[in-house]
């Protein structure tokens, strides 16, 4: 090939390079960036604390509910005694919709979702009470010890 | 990326990379069959390498292999149009570097616990760190290579690895800053190192990377704040200890004072970059062989002169996206080791890639670091692939966490079970 048709030819080729790295770089960016800022939400949500929330059953459940029953809460969790409970406690002091727990990370956010007794701590449970580490929480007649799950540390076990 | 999309973006790199290959092949007048053989292989290895990696393991990030595919495609063209004698190394060393990942990314997946080779690492890194002052030679007033039987190896570029494995291991348990002296002394054993055979690139990365992860591990003010102190008193330091130093910050600051001697390569590189334009020369327009070291540190200089502008963005898009997926992937981690890991080999690879383009566009001084994946280079190739392995091991779904999955979902059961 002649030193002039191949300089045109390469002056012609450099157009569709650039057209088809714009195409490869464009599937590669779509959802990249979405991605990175849907990730750093959750991690920010979760923050550098708890990954969930442990209940541990203490007292009032009789024989049907047994004593150190563990329930969990990873984010939200409707607990009541009803099937679309995320906790189910059947026990007759518990309303089927009793109360709403939010977990974010660092405090446990209470709501009532009926007029059926709910406390943390012996206080009676409002549109935003919190519960820390350590709390006792009560739903009707049962309470439970609220306990933070640390986050996992490392897989690995020291030699 | 759903399956569509990785077809269609592998597709395209798969014509970018037949088209310029084809095209150069009839640079030297005549048609070169080695520019058909390479239109051929990359292909074949771009389809492999994405499709197998994607089947075999749950959760590999394709768009990260397609990143580094393209970039090892861009690194490929450049280096056949430059120096079609070596092309044919480069692609070998593609293949190996393929081959690393695969095993990289198996062992950082399956294996349990890398604490009992820490002390392994620490000693066999430092000593092999250390063999290019016992038997290599100078070169570009640097002592950081060996030759092994007519292969040269650059243990700098393999020590990063052992650097991301160090770091991930120590930091990986919140404990007193007194126990994990290992590290430390493994970091400035390092760095010393580098420093005594005046590689002050590599060692620029190393610290960047320790201070970095460091500071994520533990968010730590202080000792990052002394680290932060620390490098830059180095910084210094080794500006009044070493002329080369003294005058690379002179060429930075005014290269047209001196552009025939200390001033020359980066007036050279600049002047290919403007030459280039928005759209480039044309493959095998430009004249690269200008530049000192055209074809290692300054490739960058060359993709802006006969790919354009518009290329050398997309290129500097590619390692910031490459940033991006990295730092996903370490904020996805199951683990704090694995997520330490990730971060601590995303940080290696940007900060390089920082360094040296910034060093080439004239935004810092110049320092002799490689572009990874496009540079020439048998150690630095394959240390990127090595160092991306590491990245999709933590990306992969393993048994461990199936299993723990499964565990949980059990205790759900029994939750409900009331």
């Amino acid at each position: 090939m002649p030193r002039q048709a191949y300089e045109v030819a390469a002056l012609a080729v450099r157009y569709a390079l650039a057209l088809l790295a714009g195409v490869t770089l464009l599937l590669v960016a779509r959802g990249t960036v979405s991605q990175f800022l849907r990730v750093v939400r959750k991690r920010r949500a979760l923050g550098d604390g708890a990954l969930s929330v442990q209940l541990t059953l203490e007292a009032g459940g009789g024989e049907a509910l047994p004593r150190g029953l563990t329930f969990f809460v990873e984010r939200e969790a409707l607990i009541g005694s009803g099937r679309s409970c995320d906790i189910r406690l059947g026990h007759p002091s518990v309303a089927k919709q009793h109360a709403q727990a939010t977990f974010t990370g660092h405090e446990l956010l209470l709501r009532p979702v009926s007029d059926s007794p709910a406390t943390v701590s012996g206080a009676p449970i409002g549109p935003r009470s919190i519960a820390h580490h350590g709390d006792v929480l009560s739903i009707g007649e049962l309470s439970f010890r609220v306990t933070f799950q640390a986050a996992e540390q490392g897989g690995e076990e020291e030699a | 990326m759903t399956p569509r999309q990785t077809y269609a973006a592998l597709t395209a790199i798969t014509a970018f990379a037949v088209l310029s290959l084809g095209l150069l092949s009839f640079q030297g007048g005549a048609f070169d069959p080695l520019g058909a053989l390479l239109a051929l292989a990359v292909p074949v290895i771009l389809w492999f390498t994405v499709l197998f990696l994607t089947r075999t393991f749950e959760g590999v990030d394709a768009p990260l292999l397609i990143i580094v595919e393209f970039l090892c495609a861009v690194g490929l063209i450049v280096q056949y149009r430059l120096r079609p004698d070596t092309a044919l190394r480069q692609l070998m060393t593609m293949g190996g570097g393929t081959a690393c990942m695969i095993v990289a990314l198996a062992l950082v997946a399956r294996v349990r616990s890398f604490m009992p080779l820490r002390w392994p690492i620490i000693a066999g890194s430092i000593l092999f760190l250390c063999v290019p002052l016992a038997i290599g030679q100078w070169t570009n007033g640097a002592k950081n290579w060996f030759s092994l039987a007519g292969v040269s190896v650059q243990p700098s570029e393999f020590c990063k690895l052992s650097l991301v494995f160090v770091l991930a291991l120590y930091l990986q348990r919140k404990c007193g800053r007194l126990a994990k002296w290992p590290l430390l002394l493994f970091f400035c054993g390092a760095v010393g190192v580098l420093v005594l055979q005046r590689d002050l690139g590599t060692a620029v990365i190393y610290a960047a990377t320790a201070i970095l992860v460091y500071f994520a591990a533990t968010s730590d003010y202080l000792l990052t704040g002394a680290g932060l102190a620390a490098s830059a008193a180095g910084g210094v330091a080794s500006y009044f200890a070493f002329a080369h130093v003294r005058r690379r910050v002179a060429a930075w600051r005014n290269p047209w004072m001196d552009v025939d001697d200390t001033g020359h390569q980066i007036v050279q590189g600049l002047m290919a970059i403007g030459s280039g334009g928005v759209f480039g020369l044309g493959l095998g327009n430009g004249a690269p062989r200008a530049i000192p070291a055209y074809y290692t540190d300054y490739v960058f200089a060359v993709v802006c002169e006969e790919m354009g502008l518009v290329i050398g963005v997309m290129v500097l898009t590619f390692y910031a996206l490459l940033t991006v997926r990295g730092v996903v992937i370490a904020l996805q981690a199951r683990d704090r080791f694995r997520a330490l890991l990730a971060l601590g080999t995303t940080c290696l690879l940007s900060v390089q890639t920082l360094l040296i383009i910034g060093g080439v566009i004239k935004l810092i001084p110049l320092t002799g670091v490689t572009l990874p994946f496009i540079s020439y280079g048998g150690s630095s190739m394959l240390s990127s692939f090595l160092l991306i392995g590491v990245l999709q091991g933590v990306s992969v779904r393993s048994d461990d966490q199936d299993r723990s999955d499964e565990k949980r979902a059990a205790l759900r059961e029994r939750e409900w079970l009331a």
